[in-house]
């Protein structure tokens, strides 16, 4: 058992593990954010996705104790003041989300990438969410969304 | 019983904690393979040696008798490196291969290395590199080409008071070409054949090459040189036949497994497909990483 | 996978037949087996075993359930692994004694099924530990029942 200090969308949490605990557990169980979610449990499916230090990374293979002193951010810290994001809306406007389940990882992914990327190609987006599997959309609305959102970048 | 998680604070401290517990303390670079074998309950080791705090073991250097890589370098590191890129441009090109993004922002080269899975995508470009491992123990240093690294499945030179901690590339010949073509399904899949070549073209027409090296991906129980190959193609001109025929030989070098994503068969077939292009690729001046911006 | 081969033991069929039902003895011979349990004589077993390649170690518990019997001549038994949770192996295999004068030979066919995560992720690793557990089962075997006079 161990006690770990994880800072997730701005805020300061505390929770108590497995020295060994994973981010994607600490985040769900430990602090009940279940707005990631678990997939295929071995890194391919991306469903949860979340950004460590801005860098898109898959949380079921992320020790936990790795990410003390790093910025965590997840879906929930998207929308602000109860307010959908540019890029939640764009989603929506786009039907880049049907089933809901990959959602989650999307949004964080493409966030990681417009942040490094303000205007990427269609080609750049693909590559950018080469971790990230849709099963019900066809993946065509998501980079639509992505691409109004990188077109309305300021 | 509860894993437990060290994290040295030197590479001596990992060191003694690898000497003192030997193969029950798994070393934990990126963690992108180790920690889906431990969430499927594949590895049960009493400790996970965490190497994040060792900065021994990060650092990318071109030098004057070529680069030197740590073994916590990421893939992200390799693949935007104008160093690698100048100096071991397909190391570039296997590195953009691996993955996906997320695993590329996390996993290292040495973890690649010493995880040593089947169909994985930088062992060919090293071997067609002529790479280098240095190896810390207590003990002291030694240095292994990486031709006699891969011992099996999953099992490679490393000791059990062992930790991989550097990459050596030494400098291509002047002229040097090459290029790595991975077949898989999807991005995020091993590869099921992959091919990396390097060679020295001679501007004649047909071309012919010296110093060639092929390495070979996905297609044996160890990543291997195509020695037979490389022999009957090193300085005859590489027209067709020549190549058809090489990689015919290429093909019989490899043992390929059949498994849920591709036959033995197939994986020979594909090794002869990936030879042509590769060696197509690699005389036409090689791929760029192709990734554009970061 | 398939796997089959032939097997000759310098001891005549009914000491092999002997053998093959002492559990004890034959558990002994199968590679990282850990235990094994007679559930019913003759019918249903339970095993425990393990095994490692690198950093890899599969620990299975394993149902054996003798579906054919035929004294002194043949056996088939199916296996498949207690818990499905992370994945699982499922075979079945065939042994067939011929007696050659004072000789036996055991001629086995097994397939081996391997799903779910270690299908997906250790398949690498099942193939080669198939392989080499089989063959070192029957070298075992030989040696074993050889050595009893």
């Amino acid at each position: 058992m161990a006690k770990l200090k994880l800072q997730v969308n701005g805020e300061s949490h505390e929770l108590e593990g497995s020295e060994t605990a994973l981010l994607l557990d600490a985040l769900r169980e430990g602090l009940g954010m279940t707005g990631t979610k678990r997939g295929c449990e071995t890194s391919h499916c991306g469903a949860c996705t979340v950004l460590l230090d801005g860098m898109a990374v898959h949380s079921c293979v992320v020790l936990a104790a790795r990410c003390e002193g790093k910025e965590i951010a997840t879906v929930e810290g998207l929308a602000q003041d109860g307010e959908l994001n540019e890029l939640q809306r764009l989603f929506l406007k786009h039907g880049a989300l049907q089933c809901g389940y990959c959602t989650p990882g999307m949004l964080m992914a493409a966030t990681a990438l417009l942040r490094r990327n303000p205007k990427p190609t269609l080609e750049e987006i693909k590559v950018g969410l080469d971790g990230n599997l849709c099963r019900c959309t066809g993946y065509t609305g998501i980079f639509e969304a992505i691409q109004a959102c990188a077109v309305g970048a300021k | 019983m509860e894993i437990k998680l060290f994290r040295p604070h030197s590479l001596e401290e990992a060191l003694s904690q690898r000497a003192q517990y030997g193969k029950d303390a798994l070393p934990l670079a990126g963690g992108q393979s180790l920690l889906v074998m431990l969430r499927n309950k594949f590895i049960d080791p009493q400790v996970l040696l965490d190497l994040e705090p060792l900065g021994e073991l990060r650092g990318l250097q071109a030098r004057a008798n070529g680069v030197s890589i740590g073994a916590m370098t990421t893939f992200f590191d390799l693949l935007y490196s104008s160093d690698v890129q100048n100096a071991a441009p397909i190391l570039a090109q296997a590195a953009a291969k691996v993955g996906s993004t997320a695993i590329r922002n996390l996993g290292t080269i040495g973890g690649n290395l010493c995880h040593n899975e089947p169909g994985a995508d930088l062992p060919p470009a090293l071997l067609a590199l002529n790479a280098s491992v240095e190896l810390r123990s207590r003990k002291g240093t030694r240095k292994v080409p990486l031709t006699e690294f891969f011992r099996g499945y999953f099992e490679t030179a490393v000791e059990a008071e062992e930790i991989l901690s550097r990459v050596e590339i030494p400098t291509l010949p002047k002229g040097a070409r090459g290029a790595y073509i991975k077949h898989a399904i999807t991005p995020e899949d091993l590869a099921i054949a992959g091919v990396a070549v390097v060679l020295v073209p001679d501007g004649k027409n047909p071309v012919s090459a010296s110093e060639l090296r092929i390495g070979l991906g996905g297609v044996a129980p160890v990543p291997l040189r195509a020695l037979k190959a490389e022999a009957a193609l090193n300085g005859t001109a590489l027209t067709d036949e020549a190549i058809g025929a090489v990689a015919e030989i290429a093909a019989s070098e490899a043992e390929p497994m059949s498994d849920p994503h591709a036959s033995a068969e197939y994986r020979r077939k594909m090794i002869k497909v990936l030879m042509r292009r590769a060696l197509a690729a690699a005389i036409e001046g090689g791929e760029r990483n192709g990734h554009g911006k970061a | 996978m398939k796997f089959q081969g032939n097997l000759l033991i310098a001891r005549p069929v009914e000491k092999v037949w002997e053998f093959l039902w002492d559990i004890e003895k034959l558990a002994g011979c199968i590679p990282g087996c850990e235990g094994v349990k007679t559930i019913k004589d003759r019918e249903k077993y339970e095993l425990k075993v393990k095994d490692s390649v690198g950093p890899i170690t599969v620990h299975l518990d394993l149902l054996a359930d003798i579906k054919k019997l035929e004294p002194l001549k043949s056996i088939e038994i199916a296996m498949e692994g207690k818990d499905f949770k992370a994945g699982g192996v499922r075979q079945t295999m065939a042994l067939a004694l011929t007696p050659k004068e004072n000789e036996t030979e055991i001629g086995f066919e097994a397939d081996v099924n391997v799903f779910g995560r270690l299908g997906t992720l250790g398949y690498p690793f099942v193939k080669k530990k198939a392989e080499s557990v089989i063959k070192e089962f029957g070298e075992k075997i030989k040696d074993a029942i050889e050595a009893d006079r």
